[in-house]
């Protein structure tokens, strides 16, 4: 499954991404975006029937795809999951909004976020809530980035890259105390303005 | 969206600074830390609307999180009249928003309804839980009642009556039908997560190997109704479930024939006439042969992606049907094979007498292309295919990622040719996605749920079950299995079914007996306290001749649960096997207590009679069975015992005679016994023969031969071949049945005896 070429190519990137070059960071980018969206077609041929798919796994097996199981320490590892969690976000709110536009251009209202709150309440997959829960999530995450990058990174490596407290801690270089106060406090955040946002 | 903008970094760094203080804090007792903390104005009023926000925050996210959508090309929106059973499948109608409808949360019958799943012709489809059995369910609530369909909902009870009793795998179970004032009738379902064909269809053309697989199981689930003289009329696939794990399930069986309702009367929607057959247009008669057109349409469809006969508006359609031959698939697909496109121009004559007479041929010809056997087990060692499993979902990453390679290229359906079971690689394919770590994991409570449902339907009737019926329940355990490993009761069941098909196994008998232990073992394991896990270990050691050990393990789950079904009639056997016929005869009545109506119990309360040499009582009690022809085999093996201990030997062969062809192997020796004691020895020699050379193959039991040795009142050489049945396990309990009296008596049997550990009395 490891193909080698491009596993010395992204542990190298890796490093070049420590060393802070920003060139190697899209290029790693780039590579995740694309390996997750693979793994995701994959998944969606495979088990079709199902509408949700499991971002923590789907970033796993990215990462085992493009570095082998253990060719990694848990410092890169965590690395590359902060990158993979960023194009996850990417692939999702993408996926989103092309389901939103078809719904809306059906004739579909956006949901209120009381309909959100009941659809997510209920069990069943009521998709468009959701599609319209994440979109607005989105537009909350980009407007905490202007009062605390650190939270919204946090937010996107919890949310859409399903690490852990610990693993978010290390890609960012923080203690897991401040991942763990910030992740809370983001939530109350991101769920007052997604609530204003959705009326 | 900046609402404060007098609120700065600084203010933000304090918010972070006082947050987790606050959390802390019960909402009374806030005030003196902002107090100390000069916490006030528009910092006061942020940090306790953000607060109040924590509450329900986390909840949110939690739940957001589950239900990301998935990735991927973007799916068409959906039409209004989506009928789809799956909870993540379920769609918001553009009219009615499904939380607002009434009916969620509301109780009908012993039915809680949970979620509303889309509406059909006849009403709406829910999820709801079964309260009383604490399953999920699929309930159909049929409209209103207005005095126009009063007559057809008694037609629909009729209906849905006569489908309820039809069990296949490929057709959806109803559970019943029933009626409450309020809310008129209701037919609760076995709920699947899956989606509808329909919604499978969406995406395109399906690869051919899936195709053909689909249309196999369509047919089989068809054939099994055609049998019972029930036609489905309604083929589509609209109406067609596929499960997460590949099983289809045809839906609303009966319920399409109600002439009130009747489709071609009003309402006919294209997607249901695009379906129908040119008899059913014209309204002339109906039978079999409209479902497999039907049929013909949807493989038509799955291969190419497109309607045979479509058109812009009904009348179009009905033209097309009537009148058109549709494009060849070839000309809309490439790779179809020439066999597979001569199966769709035979299913899609537009005379019935030129199609198929039966789904059984196409059944074959649809086997032929796949080069897949059409009995799931026919040419399967089962040890190599529980391998082929075990290897799949094993938790070796690389050995995984080995037969992953072909799964992920689908289209590529020659790598099922060379699969050398194909439900194997099926099964296989589904436990690799429950184990692949990578995969997309089924929710538990949806594996539990299949897992479930599929050893529900696996157990249902087992016992009475035909050869044929026991390899269906050996699949659908293992299919349970592979869906959820942790599922105790169907590592039970599959123990319990490997037994009772140990003598199919042939010469791999005492191979499925320790499999058979190590299922029994994983359900202990997994849930101690399981009675049917350690009824499942009697079984197999009842089976393997460790009698104590076995009726330790029956007492065992007795206590556990007084009421498990079975135990004690498999005490019955244990203590006809030890010689203890009065404990035999207790033990079958405090069954009969429990079950009145089991048949399997009546059958054991005759059984323990017989070995108490009381016949005439024995025959009453099977009298309560025999009213079906043929019998079943059980019922009619111990009329038999009761004829030949009365010496009435030709009665004996006539009972036997009518089940053996059903139930070779079990009956086949006893047939050959009886015929040899009633002097027709010339048929009797011939049984001998087909036994030794079953045996010779490796398909049959020393056990058989021996039993016909006795018969003959050779016994030497049945003494000599129940030695070779206890190597090879194939000696049953009934040797202890007064057939073998004489030979019991006979000193030459006592070697068996101590071999089998039975005192003599």
């Amino acid at each position: 499954m490891v193909e080698p070429n491009v596993n010395r190519t992204v542990t190298s990137l890796l490093d070049d991404v420590r060393r802070g070059d920003p060139s190697a960071l899209s290029r790693l980018f780039a590579i995740a975006y694309d390996k997750l969206l693979e793994i995701a077609r994959i998944q969606r041929r495979r088990q079709p029937s199902t509408e949700t798919l499991n971002t923590t796994a789907l970033v796993h097996e990215a990462f085992i795809k493009l570095f082998g199981s253990e060719a990694l320490d848990f410092n890169d590892r965590a690395h590359f999951m902060a990158v993979a969690a960023t194009a996850m976000r990417q692939i999702l709110i993408g996926h989103a909004r092309r389901k939103s536009a078809a719904k809306r251009g059906a004739g579909q209202e956006p949901a209120s976020f009381e309909e959100v709150e009941r659809a997510l309440a209920s069990e069943a997959g009521f998709v468009t809530p959701k599609t319209d829960a994440l979109l607005a999530l989105d537009r909350a995450l980009e407007q905490l980035l202007q009062r605390s990058e650190r939270q919204a990174r946090i937010v996107e490596c919890r949310f859409f890259g399903g690490m852990s407290i610990e693993e978010t801690a290390i890609a960012l270089g923080i203690s897991p105390a401040t991942v763990k106060r910030d992740w809370s406090m983001a939530q109350a955040w991101l769920h007052r303005e997604i609530q204003r946002d959705l009326g | 969206m900046t609402r404060e903008p007098s609120f700065g970094p600084d203010e933000w760094s304090r918010l972070e600074a006082l947050w987790e203080t606050a959390r802390g804090l019960p909402a009374d007792q806030r005030d003196e830390l902002f107090a100390s903390h000069a916490v006030d104005g528009a910092l006061r009023a942020e940090l306790e609307s953000l607060l109040d926000h924590a509450r329900t925050a986390e909840t949110f996210f939690d739940r957001l999180l589950t239900v990301v959508p998935q990735a991927g090309p973007t799916v068409p929106p959906d039409e209004p009249d989506a009928k789809a059973q799956d909870s993540a499948a379920c769609r918001r109608d553009a009219r009615t928003r499904p939380y607002a409808d009434p009916m969620i949360g509301a109780t009908v019958g012993h039915y809680q309804i949970v979620a509303r799943l889309g509406h059909g012709g006849m009403g709406i489809v829910y999820r709801a839980v079964d309260l009383r059995l604490r399953r999920t369910v699929a309930l159909k609530l049929l409209r209103a009642q207005t005095p126009d369909n009063l007559r057809a909902k008694d037609r629909l009870l009729v209906e849905a009556r006569a489908a309820a009793a039809l069990d296949h795998a490929n057709i959806c179970t109803i559970y019943e039908v029933g009626e409450t004032g309020e809310h008129s009738t209701f037919v609760a379902m076995a709920f699947y997560p899956g989606e509808t064909l329909d919604q499978v269809m969406r995406r395109g053309p399906l690869p051919l190997s899936i195709a053909l697989d689909y249309a196999t199981q369509i047919a089989r689930g068809l054939g099994a109704a055609h049998e019972r003289g029930i036609i489905h009329r309604d083929v589509k696939p609209a109406n067609i479930i596929v499960t997460a794990d590949g099983v289809v399930k045809l839906l609303d069986f009966g319920i399409a024939r109600i002439p009130d309702v009747d489709v071609s009367r009003e309402g006919v929607t294209p997607g249901t006439l695009a379906y129908m057959s040119p008899e059913q247009v014209t309204s002339r008669a109906l039978d079999q042969r409209t479902d497999l057109w039907s049929l013909g349409v949807v493989l038509y469809e799955m291969c190419t992606g497109v309607r045979p006969f479509g058109g812009a508006h009904a009348g179009a359609i009905l033209y097309a049907i009537l009148h058109d031959s549709p494009a060849p698939v070839s000309t809309l697909r490439r790779d179809v094979p020439q066999r597979i496109e001569s199966i769709i121009a035979r299913l899609l004559a537009k005379d019935p007498r030129q199609r198929y007479c039966d789904a059984e041929q196409l059944i074959a010809d649809l086997v032929a292309i796949s080069d897949v056997p059409p009995h799931p087990k026919r040419n399967t060692d089962p040890e190599a295919a529980f391998e082929h499993i075990a290897r799949a979902a094993g938790p070796n990453g690389n050995r995984a990622t080995a037969t992953r390679e072909p799964a992920a290229d689908v289209p590529k359906w020659r790598w099922l040719r060379h699969a050398s079971w194909y439900g194997v690689a099926l099964l296989a394919l589904g436990a690799l996605i429950v184990s692949w770590p990578g995969a997309r994991q089924p929710t538990v409570s949806d594996r539990r749920i299949a897992a479930e449902d599929l050893t529900t339907q696996g157990k249902r009737d087992v016992l009475f079950r035909s050869e044929s019926g026991r390899r269906q329940s050996l699949s659908l355990f293992r299919q349970a299995i592979a869906v959820d490993s942790t599922y105790a009761p169907a590592h039970a069941s599959l123990a319990h079914i490997l037994v009772l098909s140990a003598d199919e196994a042939g010469g791999s008998r005492r191979k499925q007996l320790i499999e058979a232990e190590k299922a029994a073992r994983t359900a202990i394991g997994l849930d101690s306290v399981l009675a049917d896990a350690h009824a499942a270990l009697g079984d197999v050691l009842l089976f393997d001749y460790q009698l104590a050990r076995a009726e330790e393990q029956f007492k065992r789950a007795i206590d556990l649960n007084p009421n498990e079904p079975y135990v004690r009639e498999f005490l019955v056997w244990l203590y006809i096997f030890m010689d203890r016929p009065r404990d035999a005869l207790e033990q079958a009545e405090r069954a009969a207590e429990d079950n009145p109506k089991s048949p399997t119990a009546i059958a054991e309360v005759a059984r323990a009679l017989l070995v108490n040499g009381r016949c005439s009582e024995a025959l009453e009690h099977l009298g309560r069975l025999m009213y079906v022809q043929p019998p079943p085999a059980r019922a009619a093996g111990i009329a038999a015992q009761c004829y030949a201990r009365q010496r009435m030997w030709q009665k004996a062969i006539d009972e036997l005679r009518p089940v053996a062809e059903r139930n070779p192997l079990q009956v086949e020796p006893w047939l050959g016994f009886m015929l040899a004691r009633a002097g027709q020895t010339e048929s009797a020699q011939q049984t001998l023969k087909r036994l030794l050379e079953r045996w010779r193959r490796g398909d049959g039991g020393a056990y058989a031969v021996a039993v016909v040795y006795a018969g003959f009142g050779e016994f030497d050489k049945a003494t000599e071949w129940l030695d070779k049945s206890i190597d090879d396990r194939s000696l049953r309990y009934n040797i202890m049945e007064p057939a073998f009296e004489e030979l019991r008596r006979d000193p030459r049997f006592d070697r068996v005896r101590n071999r089998l550990g039975i005192p003599k009395r």
